[in-house]
């Protein structure tokens, strides 16, 4: 107490000696100069720490705003950092990621991808770099390398998730509160910058209390191992990668030969170093070593001291490994130094080294002697006879295959030994053939110098050649696989010496309690349980950022609509935000909404190349068809077509988005032999232009042709009646002229509406940051319903002297009404901001073509006293047709629509 | 005459003979060395050659889509007389007239057809007709009298018609020779007197109404002639035999025979007739336009009229306005005064904007001069000038078929008295009646159309040059082809658009070169209408190869593809439009449709 009470005066009187401290307190902070980096992390002047304050508390200061730059900077630097895998959408759709493109930080916003495609994802936010290195990233940040940003800002970040329950209101939300128990457990191990300290990893997950918070992740699965989304209750589907059973600790894996092996490796001491093989394999191949001095086995060890092996045994297969086994180790090992642990643990690494590299050098042999099939013929004519010299087929392929892979011709040495003995298939002289080893600057490439020829060969052989040439008194070993098989006697040596001094330490001690340093360290539960299930939240985050394009889109989202082959959902609005679940959920009905919707609107989408290299997405359809009924006496034609478009849905640049509907019409109608056109129509409405373009005339003459340039709408109607053809021919007989005239009447009329509008807020790219332009609404509205009502009458002229003629009835020529209605716009909803496409969409042909009758009658002889004939001479049954050129009523986000597109088959089929 | 001077009269004959041959598009043969008989007719005047005649025909023409027929047959005998009345500006005139009627029957449909004797002997016998003879003896034109029955123009045009004797220096020749079925390529031989005709085939027919194509002709005829090349005695027959597109059978047949009686003189004057026609002009009865008109009418009173378009005014509506409209315009043009009326209330604010337009429209469709002043008086009303939409009024005017001048010169000066919209949518107007009125008056019309051409060349900007050059597409003139085509090439897509349009009703080759160049133009509307217009147009192989080469070539989004079809579909034929369809088959659709179309199109279905 008191050596404190002298400290604490001596503080005090340093303070009074210097005064008040060097930082003072600033007055004016808007009197400071944007901080750099620099001041953030070493902050010295009042206003830098008046930033470095602010920065404790507000994720939008300056100082996290410059940390976030050099975070997304510094990581774009990593070479091997794990990073969200985008999909591109390139000529051919959504492309599986690929190693080009793979990771998003290589990409700026809005920008392309290589093959020309968009990038789908891109970075939303200062966490978005990757889910599975953000221990690499809060530990590693940095201005100017000296750390100095507070990982502690991450639960800051954090806190709205925390607020809000189990709502998720984006993708990264999403996999956090699904994952929850594992992410708030690494979240928290972040903050506390414990990554790389072990001891601390533990004591987060081993939080003690009754109620341990959800990030002590050991203490709360003590009992129940599973994983838990964030409410608890719903399982996250994350198994932690637990061994069980476990071998009582990396000594213990080691392994054991167990019966014979496919190998044999025999001493031959008074022989010479050979390998045999049976080229048909009834025999195992066979390495005779002249100077072998233990039991060799591929499979596993044969230990010179027997009584390891009962021990290795036994330990194979001791622990079940669990939340609750790690917690238990802690407590059985708390009393040995971390320290001392971490030792054990060092060792333990070394020993595994070994051991792999025990498992590499069987491996290689296990490959060497293993039998080829037959040669396929393409180099079986240039190997015939010397199988063994082929770089693939040799017994010791390796280095001929590594030689091959860098661009050497491994067959340009062969033909200098024609004749050779060493045809002979049993004894293979692998390596020892190889021209590459024998004279490696034969085979060198003209860019590539000897040396550098050189140091491509494997290291394994030089070495190997170096021992085996000692062995043999500096005479060259004559194969590889004797190499091979000397280094894994040697291996196989260390390895049980190591295992020798692990018992001598209590490495191999079977005990059940009490302290167990080598069986268990903090290091151990550290490794196991962080960095764990990248791919499991990266394919989470990909099936959310995939399927949502707005989280307020997810507050009330109906999936309604019966598609035209009866097939439907039916999900009246409702929020999908509640819980990683409901979103699961919503994912499910938008993939089944789609699959309904995609066979109506799936076969509108198709991707043409622009004449610029691209192929951008195009929703589109148009429909047409003529119709030709009648004869010379009386007879109609009719042709239309309608269609319209949505140009560029795929384009990152919602500006450049184009709609255009058009519909064209024209009706010719012909009486006794004269044809003439009765209505044509024709409109079409884009946005490019921000006009429309109309054209309609009324027996081939024009009408209408004016457009509403500037207008943001415009409408007409007209309907005209007439007599719109009239025609006649003649009948003789004998000398008697028979005059029949014609005439088709009614009416053809129009109702159009046109408007179009294009709204758009201008990119301003020297903003900071740039704004890109935006859409508004860019839509195009269009209707226009020729109607026509044609009927035809007859009449007869004869001569007075012969009879009275008279025409009773009348045909109706054509009735035809096409209401043509397209409304398509796009833009973003008002209430989720996101871009969507709404068609209104309808055309429906209303058709009857000729129908009714026509007679002429005779009034013969003087009436009353005469006798009247009647013949018909036109009688048409009707071709009354009504159908649906096409009927759509939707409204569909840009994302769904390109999910369509992205659909199997849909682009493709 | 010396010997010279008559070879030289010969040469002048034979070149004027070739000459004639040549206007009549007829094929001298070449075996014609020798001079078996004079190669032209002399008919002294006051020279009346007596005949027995007979007339046998029957018919039978295939009703539309219905199983009956026109049937009929008819048969007459008689005696007539060619009477000749000198030569008139080198033509030779023959009277014709019967002197007595024989029998006379025919029957229609199944039925006697012929209602009373007395009257029909009255029609037939004592007019007399004109029948006017080239040198050749060719009949140039028939003429009857004013007030002579049809049937007996018609049976002049038939005698004549079948027992004509063109003659020409050689002992064969053929010729198209103009009778009352059309025009037939007919075949002579002439040996002394006796000349035989055997008429080949018929370029075109008439008389067998509408439907039937081509026929089978088997036709014989046999004539005397005498040392003046004057008619003797004839005996003929010809059936035709066609059918209809659905295999109807359709015949006519027509025999005719002349026996001669005896000659003598007279004196007098030809007789006054009506216009000449020649031998295939139809001749229906007199009073046909007006049977016709009585029938369109259909019994309609001015009441139902004037009840019809206020209740058409007052709710857009009445049953079969299709019908009414035929009968009540026809009630116009058969009582041109109800025009004035009907125009005078249309031009009151007591009539509703719908009843206007609907009386505009019944006197467009009426046309007579009576009817386009009413509608000038409608549009010159009070009521109109207040009218915002003054302008759509005036596009009935476009629906007249034969404007006056009166109307042309009214929308003219309207339209030099408008400005903006309303002037161009006049320009639309004055194209469309100053086109028609060329077709009838070119001089009265050319006035106008040289205002709209002047006018294109000074247009102020793209709105009034398009509507220039839509209002000349209006008038369809091939005058005017030059001036719309400087505007194909136009920087502007509106104008090329205008410009294509502006040629749809005059298919000149420059025109045709024009619009085959905008099936490659940059604007989808501009290439899409180009290839529409084509199609009506009928395309050749080589305007066919533009629109397929474009498309191929991805000049032609896929929505114009509807209307390659439609033009090319007629077309399916052809082995490279066959091919361009089975390469469309084998590219994705955005239209299914059109895949369908093209292997409905298809002959023979898709070959693999």
């Amino acid at each position: 107490m008191r050596q404190l009470w002298v400290l604490l005066v001596g503080l005090m009187a340093l303070g009074a000696t210097c005064g008040p401290p060097d930082i003072p307190i600033v007055e004016d902070p808007a009197a400071c100069p944007p901080p750099t980096g620099a001041q953030c992390a070493n902050p010295k002047t009042p206003c830098d720490r008046y930033f470095v304050d602010q920065a404790k508390s507000d994720l939008g200061a300056a100082c996290n705003l410059l940390y976030d730059q050099s975070v997304r900077s510094e990581a774009s630097q990593y070479p091997t950092q794990p990073a969200l895998t985008a999909k591109t959408f390139g000529p051919k759709g959504w492309n599986e990621p690929d190693a080009s493109i793979k990771d998003v930080r290589q990409f700026p916003e809005n920008t392309r991808a290589p093959d020309g495609g968009t990038v789908k994802y891109v970075i939303d936010g200062p966490n978005a770099f990757q889910l599975d290195g953000e221990l690499e990233k809060y530990s590693t940040p940095s201005f100017g390398g000296a750390p100095t940003y507070n990982p502690a800002l991450l639960l800051l970040k954090r806190k709205p998730w925390e607020d809000n329950g189990e709502a998720v209101a984006s993708c990264r939300e999403y996999v956090h509160e699904k994952f929850y128990d594992y992410r708030s457990f690494v979240d928290r191990v972040i903050a506390a910058r414990a990554a790389r300290e072990p001891r601390r990893v533990v004591d987060i997950a081993y939080a003690p209390g009754p109620s341990a918070p959800r990030w002590a992740i050991g203490t709360r699965h003590i009992v129940d191992g599973t994983l838990y989304q964030r409410d608890g209750v719903t399982p996250s589907g994350l198994v932690v990668p637990f061994e069980d059973p476990m071998p009582k600790n990396d000594y213990f894996r080691v392994p054991l030969s167990a019966g014979d092996s496919k190998v044999i490796f025999e001493a031959n001491p008074t022989g010479e170093d050979q390998v045999i093989v049976d080229n048909l394999g009834l025999v195992p191949p066979t390495i005779r070593m002249k100077h072998l001095s233990r039991e060799l086995k591929l499979e596993g060890l044969v230990f010179q001291d027997a009584t390891l092996t009962p021990v290795i045994a036994d330990g194979g297969t001791f622990y079940q490994e669990s939340f609750a086994w790690h917690g238990g180790m802690n407590l059985r090992n708390q009393g040995i130094l971390d320290e001392q642990l971490y030792l054990y643990d060092q060792r333990k690494a070394e020993f595994l080294k070994l051991l792999a590299l025990r498992q590499d050098i069987a491996s290689a042999i296990a490959a060497s002697v293993s039998r080829k099939t037959d040669m396929p013929k393409a180099v079986g004519n240039e190997f015939a006879g010397a199988w063994f010299r082929d770089p693939f087929w040799n017994p010791d392929p390796t280095a001929a295959q590594f030689s091959a892979t860098q661009g050497f011709d491994v067959t340009s040495g062969l033909n200098q030994h024609p004749g050779s003995s060493l045809n002979a298939p049993i004894v293979a002289f692998a390596s020892y053939q190889n021209p590459l080893v024998q004279d490696p600057s034969k085979l060198v490439k003209q860019s590539q110098t000897p040396a550098q020829v050189a140091s491509i060969i494997p290291k394994v052989e030089q070495a190997c050649a170096t021992a085996t040439s000692h062995l043999d008194g500096g005479v060259p070993s004559i194969n590889q696989l004797i190499c091979l098989a000397y280094r894994l006697e040697a291996i196989d040596k260390q390895i049980e010496d190591e295992l020798k001094k692990a018992r001598t330490d209590g490495c191999l001690s079977l005990s059940t309690s009490g302290p167990a340093p080598c069986d268990w360290s903090p290091a151990l539960f550290s490794s196991r349980l962080l960095g764990l299930f990248a791919a499991e939240q990266e394919e989470a985050l990909n099936r959310c950022l995939e399927a949502v394009d707005s989280f307020t889109q997810l507050e009330n989202r109906a999936f309604v609509y019966t598609n035209s082959k009866d097939a439907g959902v039916n999900y009246p609005a409702q929020s999908y935000t509640q819980s990683p679940s409901r979103a699961e959920l919503y994912f499910q009905r938008l993939d089944e909404y789609l699959n309904v919707l995609g066979e109506d609107v799936g076969p509108l989408l198709s991707r043409k190349p622009d004449g610029m290299g691209r192929h951008p997405l195009r929703l589109s359809r148009t429909e047409g068809d003529s119709f030709r009924k009648g004869n010379d006496w009386f007879g109609a034609k009719l042709s239309y077509s309608a269609g319209f478009a949505l140009e560029e849905v795929d384009n990152a640049d919602e500006c450049v988005l184009e709609t255009r509907a058009n519909g064209s019409f024209r009706v010719d109608a012909r009486a006794i032999g004269a044809e003439i056109p009765v209505l044509e129509a024709s409109l079409e409405a884009d946005t490019q232009r921000i006009e429309s373009n109309l054209d309609i005339k009324v027996l081939g003459k024009s009408w209408t042709i004016d457009e509403p340039i500037g207008k943001p709408a415009y409408q007409d109607s007209e309907l005209t009646t007439h007599t719109f053809v009239e025609g006649h021919a003649y009948i003789q007989i004998g000398f008697i002229t028979i005059k029949v005239g014609g005439a088709i009447s009614g009416f053809a009329g129009y109702l159009f509406q046109l408007g179009s509008q294009r709204q758009l807020t201008p990119a301003m790219p020297n903003a900071n940051p740039p704004v890109p332009c935006k859409a508004a609404r860019i839509g195009v509205g269009a209707s226009i319903q020729p109607v026509m009502g044609l009927q035809g009458s007859a009449y007869a002229a004869v001569e007075a002297l012969v009879a009275r003629a008279g025409v009773k009835g009348y045909l109706t020529i054509i009735s035809v009404g096409v209401p043509f209605q397209g409304n398509l716009s796009i833009g973003p909803d008002p209430a989720t901001q996101v871009i969507d496409a709404r068609f209104e969409l309808g055309a429906e042909l209303k058709l009857e073509f000729l129908s009714g009758r026509i007679a002429v009658f005779l009034e013969i002889g003087v009436c009353p006293v005469c006798e009247d004939i009647e013949a018909t001479i036109v009688r048409w049954g009707g071709t009354p047709k009504r159908f649906k050129l096409f009927d759509y009523g939707l409204s569909v986000t840009l994302g769904d629509l390109k999910r369509i597109a992205g659909q199997e088959g849909v682009l493709d089929p | 005459m010396t010997r010279r001077r008559a070879g030289a009269a010969l040469a002048i004959v034979a070149l004027a003979a070739g000459f004639a041959w040549w206007l009549r598009g007829e094929e001298p043969r070449s075996d014609d060395a020798a001079h078996p008989g004079t190669a032209s007719v002399r008919w002294p005047k006051g020279l009346v050659r007596s005949y027995r005649f007979t007339v046998a025909g029957k018919s039978q023409v295939p009703m539309p889509e219905s199983d009956g027929a026109w049937t009929g047959d008819v048969q007459a005998s008689g005696e007539l007389e060619l009477r000749g009345y000198g030569e008139k500006d080198g033509r030779t005139q023959l009277g014709l007239r019967l002197t007595k009627l024989g029998t006379a029957t025919m029957t229609l449909l199944g039925a006697p057809a012929l209602r009373d004797r007395a009257q029909v002997e009255a029609a037939l016998v004592g007019p007399e007709a004109v029948v006017t003879l080239l040198p050749t003896g060719d009949v140039h034109s028939v003429a009857a009298p004013k007030d002579a029955s049809a049937v007996f123009a018609s049976l002049v045009q038939t005698l004549m018609g079948e027992v004509q004797w063109p003659l020409r220096p050689a002992p064969s020749w053929t010729l198209l020779e103009v009778t009352p079925r059309g025009r037939c390529e007919t075949a002579f031989t002439r040996a002394g007197t006796e000349l035989a005709k055997q008429r080949l085939r018929y370029a075109t027919l008439t008389g067998f109404g509408l439907g039937v194509g081509s026929v089978r002709v088997a036709a014989r005829a046999k004539l005397t002639l005498n040392d003046d090349g004057q008619l003797i005695a004839a005996t003929t027959s010809e059936r035709l035999d066609g059918a209809t597109a659905d295999g109807r059978p359709a015949f006519n047949e027509l025999a005719v025979t002349l026996e001669p009686l005896g000659t003598g003189t007279f004196e007098g004057l030809p007789p006054s007739v009506a216009e000449a026609v020649a031998l295939d002009a139809m001749k229906p009865p007199i009073d046909a336009d007006e049977q016709l008109l009585m029938q369109r009418v259909a019994g309609l009173t001015e009441a139902q009229l004037f009840d019809g378009v206020a209740t058409y005014g007052a709710s857009g509506f009445i049953p079969d306005v299709g019908l009414f409209v035929a009968r009540a315009s026809g009630l116009l043009k058969q009582r041109p005064e109800l025009c004035e009326k009907l125009a005078e209330r249309a031009a009151t604010t007591a009539a509703s904007q719908k009843e206007r337009d609907f009386a505009l429209e019944l006197l467009a469709a009426a046309g007579s001069t009576e009817a386009q002043a009413a509608m000038r008086t409608i549009l010159s009303s009070e009521v109109v000038k207040g009218d915002p939409q003054r302008r759509d009024r005036f596009l009935r005017l476009s629906l007249l078929k034969e404007p006056t001048p009166a109307t042309v010169a009214f929308v003219s000066s309207e339209r030099d008295a408008a400005t903006g919209q309303d002037r161009n949518t006049l320009s639309l107007v004055l194209g469309s009646t100053a086109g028609e009125l060329a077709r009838t008056s070119p001089e009265a019309a050319q006035p106008f159309l040289t205002q709209l051409t002047h006018e294109l060349q000074s247009a102020r900007d793209v709105t009034e040059r398009r509507h220039l050059l839509h209002a000349l597409g209006n008038a369809g003139q091939a005058s005017a082809v030059d001036d719309v085509l400087r505007w194909a090439s136009d920087p502007d897509p509106k104008v090329r658009y205008a410009a294509v349009d502006a040629l749809r009703f005059t298919p000149t080759p420059a025109a045709r070169a024009a619009v085959t160049q905008a099936v490659a133009d940059a604007d989808v509307r501009v290439a899409t209408h180009a290839i529409e217009l084509l199609g009506h147009w009928q395309p050749d192989a080589a305007e066919r190869a533009a629109i397929i080469t474009a498309f191929r070539a991805g000049r032609l989004p896929w929505r114009t593809a509807h209307g390659v079809v439609t033009a090319l579909a007629p077309y399916a034929d052809d082995a490279q439009v066959r091919a361009f369809f089975e390469w469309v088959l084998t590219q994705p659709a955005a239209d299914p449709s059109v895949h369908r179309r093209i292997a409905s199109v298809l002959p023979g279905g898709v070959t693999q």
